[in-house]
């Protein structure tokens, strides 16, 4: 459960319960879920990537209009890689057989 | 001293393994990730714009319609964040891997993770829904049934529509998704040490 509401300590833990394959649900199901939103969504706020962009920024200085639509794909799709980094299960998929 | 070097052998191995595996979940779902971010950033095409300059192409226009017409449903459902967090997360953990160039020798052990985090991310969103908005009982299958709708979007319009121009012809997508991966580990190996 970990997985989706990062800053959430009981769903981290809810995480690791799954490797003792006791219950498909923690106990801290329900409680975690009263609380509110706490997870603000994606935004742009992340440092703009080197590459591709910079090398074309210039040209997409120089046009405009279609090219606002590219370079703000450009940062959604950058803010969505992002935010499977944000994702503890998805981060984890790298660490839990290293031990 | 050589345990030493075989023990970093070991760990290398899988750091280069799940890294790859990571990759290749995000090969396979850079679309699907993209097309809700879009929907959660409020996304808005100038349609005229892009369609004046690849107005040759009558299926591409036509999945332009299609795309736009799934960003306006997800504006209409008024996802809150909490909800667009199950969904994207519904669509990184995949364990059909169709689409992914990137040879990975899945372990059977991994493809259960995916399952699991994939049913539980399903599971959360209909507790969620049932909670939050309880005079909705059909918003859940409202957003699975959205989901099923971005298989109808290929990630070659969007490659073609939003990203060739950025990217050049030589490029694809695959690539620049694991650029974007990459330098983004290197930013934080960089900020860490």
């Amino acid at each position: 459960m970990a997985l989706l509401l990062k800053e959430s300590s009981d769903l981290i833990s809810a995480y690791h319960f799954r490797h003792h394959h006791h219950h498909p649900i923690p106990p801290t199901f329900h409680h975690s879920l009263s609380s509110p939103p706490i997870t603000s969504p994606p935004s742009l706020i992340h440092p703009t990537p080197k590459y591709p962009l910079d090398l074309r920024t210039s040209i997409i200085e120089q046009q405009h209009q279609a090219n606002d639509a590219h370079e703000s794909a450009a940062r959604i799709l950058f803010s969505a890689i992002n935010w499977a980094k944000t994702v503890p299960a998805f981060v984890a998929l790298s660490n839990h057989d290293q031990v | 001293m050589i345990a030493l070097i075989v023990d970093l052998k070991i760990f290398f191995y899988y750091d280069l393994f799940f890294f790859c595996f990571q990759l290749s979940l995000l090969e396979e779902g850079w679309r699907d990730l993209f097309i809700l971010t879009a929907a959660e950033q409020q996304f808005s095409l100038n349609i005229s714009d892009v369609v004046s300059k690849i107005s040759k192409n009558e299926n591409l226009k036509s999945d332009i319609e299609h795309f736009q017409d799934l960003i306006l449903k997800f504006k209409h459902m008024d996802i809150d964040a909490n909800e667009f967090i199950c969904l994207k997360s519904l669509v990184l953990f995949k364990t059909v891997l169709s689409n992914c160039q990137t040879m990975t020798n899945t372990h059977l052990h991994d493809l259960h993770t995916i399952a699991y985090l994939q049913d539980q991310a399903q599971i959360l969103l209909n507790t969620y829904i049932n909670k939050q908005y309880p005079s909705q009982p059909h918003r859940f299958a409202k957003l699975i049934h959205l989901l099923a709708g971005l298989r109808s979007i290929s990630s070659l319009t969007i490659e073609e529509l939003f990203f060739r121009q950025t990217i050049g012809d030589k490029t694809h997508m695959e690539q620049l998704v694991k650029d974007m991966y990459q330098i983004n580990m290197a930013s934080i190996v960089a900020n860490s040490t």
